[in-house]
């Protein structure tokens, strides 16, 4: 192996002596001290810590990014053009180590351009930290009273530099309501009617794709209302709507009324005093000309009643997300608090409020700033080495231009992933039946998926900006293999199985390189003019 | 007599065909080649631009493949690691890391070959003094001119001491003096029993140091064998004595026409420009005048050196010592020298007709094989001597 750590050395020389890395550092230094130095944000020390550390990281990682792939691809492709291959793989030196070597030395100089590039946006965050708002400037000038900008400064010390877990609202128990609605179908005799109805859509709608003008069968639509397995079928699917039903009616709170949601499984840090905070999102029926809405919040120990909120009534944003600060006394020893929202008639307009389950938050510190950006750092480095692995696998076959170009696709396409993704589900935007081009794009971005990480959804940006703690074993599952649960986009597949496998960014980068080592094996290096 | 146990290179009916984007083939660029390269010998691969040497080269190290037949390199193929860990090899360019200075270029492929950091060090100064390059040790490549960087590639080539040396036109773009040192070099690793693989379009480089040649044309092989089987004229002798006056001279034209032998041709020999060139740089030197380039120190590295008992050690310090003995002199006397007496020089002169010419017997080692001869391959002339681009004097001219 001293062998392919002798070319990972080289690699890593060469690139520090490129002048591409001193130009993308000397861009990088400058814009991100441009940045610390002139955005504003929404004009409180908070949100310009979180705009600096948003868009400073991401551009971190675009530019990283750009660096990656030029060098990665101007080093294996530079050899093989400039035939310095020739003397290299003529020396005892086995060809999967050369690509490896290769793969290695960018990944050194990513690892230590991240720390560099994470360090500096460390320290530019704490030195914003430490400076002077104009609020307290002006309190200081007695122009403003004693306690202003302390909320301010209180919320960037316990919503940024910190790192903090979230934990769901749990899902409405509407179990009890979707079987008193099935049984009153069964007690109205409307249940067979109901089947029959969906039955006889199913068939429209077959007859539709198959472009038939024939009307529906009557025999037929009988035929499936006798047989077991799609009855069956269609109950389930039945109780499934008549669920959503349920929950639409329970997350819709009535002037003056109130709605009651508990958390289960929370496990603030035992003996800290640091307060909770929690997150929501209201949904008005018509939205006042202010856009606030008035409501009161009451948050308390469901085994011992403590923790209660004096008088917390609220102007809170219609449909932005909002939130407060709260006791960690609310929460019982196992974990265990109950949130109270009432919806308060405002004088001169009312209006019912949905609150949905899955918007309502609890967050709390579980880990430091500092261990957050480091885990940060390795996600992106992550991202950069299945970047350089990419970029590895196009040069060995390809020239430097176009491998070049190859990759800065890939690299758009997985950045963009969630986007394209989206825009070529299915059946998204219209209820008409997908055509053939639709199926064509849908099919082509599932294959791209399959081998491209989302290097959007790995960004740790977000999850900076808001606290959020980055847990060490999303970075394991990012460098291997990620197992978790469906989601909407989810094959029917993995649905069935209950759990999902989507390999890691560092899975797919070790993938690229046993690609690559496989052509590069098999590559002829030398070419002769004859 | 050496057999096919010692191959260190074979090749069996090597082909290789190189074809266009739709797999239509182009052309052919070697044709059922059947080579074989013995232990301790320096074999010469020659032929004009496109014949296939460096096809055939680059099919030996594994950097291209053959389209049908086979390359065994030390009875291994030729990706093996550990064949590979026995060749050193010279590209026809210098292909080495521009950004990269002498010293790290050649720890760099020091660790390709796993040398402990001690080793490294000791083989790298010496190599460093042998190329002439110690001074501009920490100079980057990409900023040598292209003498050094030949220098420089010659010194990579040698760093792991090869079993297997493979010189793709080794002296393009060295200055003689580099050039010289290399034929020494061939010289002294031949003596330890290395084998050197060279193709050059350089001729009397190739004259100079190889045991065995041969000339490929149009991808397959036309002649090969030993310099003194190919190159000797056997019609025509050769005789040097000093200068003549016009009255001998008649008497020698007159002997061989009473004898029935047509004369060729008489004329005063000439010096090489190489040696005028080598005397001019030694006085140079001699003088300590100041240079930039690269020095030679004129010594082989000592871990390529063969050793006292291996070898006739010091032959090669011997032959840098008196160079210019070695060589006729170059300049002409100031006043011409009183002719020697004609006297009984015909009768002298044809006595020693009989005997072989003066460098005509190839000095050979006694402790190398020999190569074995050329099985049933019979030379194609006029092949070689479109080659060898023989000059006015070897013409046949009117007595």
């Amino acid at each position: 192996m001293r062998r392919f750590w002798a070319v990972a050395r080289v690699t890593f020389l060469e690139c520090l002596r490129t002048r591409v890395v001193i130009v993308f550092l000397v861009l990088l230094a400058v814009c991100v001290l441009a940045m610390a130095l002139t955005m504003e944000g929404d004009g409180t020390l908070k949100g310009r810590i979180q705009t600096f550390l948003a868009y400073s990281t991401l551009l971190t990682q675009l530019l990283l990014s750009v660096v990656t792939i030029l060098l990665a691809t101007g080093v294996v492709a530079g050899d093989i053009r400039h035939k310095y291959v020739l003397t290299v793989v003529s020396k005892p030196l086995p060809r999967w180590q050369y690509v490896l070597g290769r793969w290695v030395g960018i990944a050194l100089l990513d690892a230590v351009l991240v720390g560099l590039a994470m360090g500096s946006i460390y320290g530019l965050s704490q030195y914003l930290r430490t400076r002077q708002t104009s609020v307290e400037r002006k309190k200081l000038l007695g122009q403003l009273p004693p306690r202003a900008g302390d909320l301010d400064r209180l919320a960037v010390n316990s919503e940024i530099f910190t790192a903090r877990a979230k934990k769901q609202a749990e899902p409405f128990d509407v179990g009890q309501q979707v079987e008193a609605k099935f049984q009153r179908l069964v007690e109205e005799s409307r249940l067979d009617a109901v089947i029959g109805s969906r039955i006889k859509r199913e068939l429209q709608s077959e007859r539709i794709k198959s472009r038939s003008q024939a009307p529906v069968d009557v025999k037929e639509v009988e035929r499936r209302l006798r047989d077991a397995r799609t009855r069956e079928r269609i109950v389930a699917a039945i109780k499934a709507d008549l669920k959503k039903e349920a929950i639409e009616e329970r997350q819709l709170v009535v002037p003056g009324e109130g709605l009651t949601l508990t958390f289960k499984g929370l496990q603030p840090p035992r003996g800290r005093k640091e307060p909770l905070q929690l997150r929501y999102r209201l949904h008005p029926m018509h939205t006042p000309e202010s856009r606030t809405l008035k409501s009161f919040w009451n948050v308390f120990n469901p085994k011992t009643g403590r923790g209660r909120l004096p008088w917390n009534f609220k102007d809170d944003s219609a449909e932005a997300v909002s939130s407060f600060l709260f006791s960690p006394k609310a929460v019982s020893d196992d974990g265990e608090l109950t949130v109270e929202y009432w919806n308060f008639p405002r004088p001169g307009f009312i209006t019912p409020v949905k609150v949905k389950a899955d918007e309502v938050n609890v967050l709390y510190r579980v880990g430091s700033f500092e261990g957050n950006v480091v885990r940060a750092g390795m996600l992106i480095l992550l991202a950069l080495m299945f970047l350089a692995a990419v970029a590895v696998l196009f040069a060995v076959f390809l020239s430097f231009p176009i491998a070049c170009l190859g990759c800065m696709i890939v690299f758009a396409i997985a950045m963009m992933s969630g986007f394209i993704h989206d825009a070529t589900k299915l059946n998204v935007y219209t209820q008409k039946e997908p055509t053939a081009m639709d199926y064509f794009s849908h099919g082509v971005t599932q294959v791209a998926f399959f081998f491209l990480p989302s290097l959007s959804e790995s960004s740790p940006g977000t999850a900076l900006v808001d606290g959020m703690n980055i847990p060490f074993r999303r970075v394991l599952r990012e460098s291997l293999v990620m197992i978790q649960r469906p989601g909407d986009d989810s094959t029917g597949l993995w649905r069935k199985l209950g759990f999902q496998v989507r390999a890691g960014a560092g899975l797919r980068a070790w993938l690229c390189l046993g690609l690559g080592c496989l052509i590069f094996w098999r590559r002829e290096l030398a070419r002769v003019q004859v | 007599m050496a057999g096919e146990n010692d191959a260190v290179v074979r090749t069996f009916a090597l082909t290789k065909v190189f074809r266009d984007f739709w797999l239509r083939e182009r052309v052919t660029a070697i044709r059922e080649l059947d080579l074989t390269i013995h232990a301790a010998e320096v074999y010469g691969l020659l032929g004009p631009n496109g014949s296939g040497k460096s096809t055939t080269l680059k099919m030996i190290l594994g950097l291209m493949f053959p389209t049908r037949g086979r390359v065994t390199v030390f009875g291994k193929a030729p990706t093996d690691v550990k064949a590979k860990a026995r060749i050193g090899f010279l590209p026809e360019e210098t292909y080495l890391y521009p950004f990269l200075d002498a010293h790290e270029t050649l720890d760099y492929y020091g660790r390709l070959f796993r040398q402990p950091r001690s080793e490294r060090r000791r083989r790298i100064e010496m190599l460093l003094d042998m190329v002439g390059l110690t001074g501009a040790a920490y100079r980057r490549i990409g900023e040598y001119s292209k003498g050094m960087q030949r220098r420089i590639g010659m010194a990579q080539a040698l760093i792991n001491d090869p079993d297997l040396l493979i010189l793709d036109e080794p002296t393009s773009g060295m200055d003689p003096l580099a050039a010289r040192q290399f034929k020494d070099l061939i010289h002294e690793l031949s003596r330890r029993g290395k084998t050197v693989l060279l193709s050059s379009h350089l001729l009397a480089d190739m004259e100079d140091v190889c045991d065995r040649v041969g000339i490929l044309y149009a991808g397959g092989l036309r002649a090969e064998g030993t310099l003194e089987e190919l190159l000797s004229r056997r019609n025509l002798t050769q005789i040097t004595t000093e200068q003549l006056d016009a009255a001998t001279t008649d008497r020698i034209r007159r002997a061989l026409s009473e004898a029935n032998k047509q004369l060729v041709g008489i004329e005063a020999p000439k010096d090489k420009l190489e040696s005028l060139f080598l005397r001019i740089v030694r006085e140079a030197r001699q003088r300590r005048e100041r240079f930039a380039g690269a020095v030679d120190t004129g010594e082989v590295a000592e871990f390529l050196r063969a050793r006292p008992d291996q070898t006739g050690a010091g032959v090669i310090e011997e032959l840098l010592a008196r160079p210019e003995e070695a060589q006729p002199p170059t300049e002409a006397p100031a006043a011409p020298a009183p002719l020697a007496p004609a006297g009984d020089v015909l009768q002298e002169l044809l006595a020693q007709s009989e005997e072989p010419a003066p460098g005509e017997s190839a000095p050979s080692q006694p402790t190398k094989p020999t190569p074995p001869a050329p099985a049933g391959e019979t030379a194609d002339r006029t092949v070689i001597d479109s080659l060898t681009q023989k000059d006015d004097r070897e013409k046949p001219q009117d007595a």
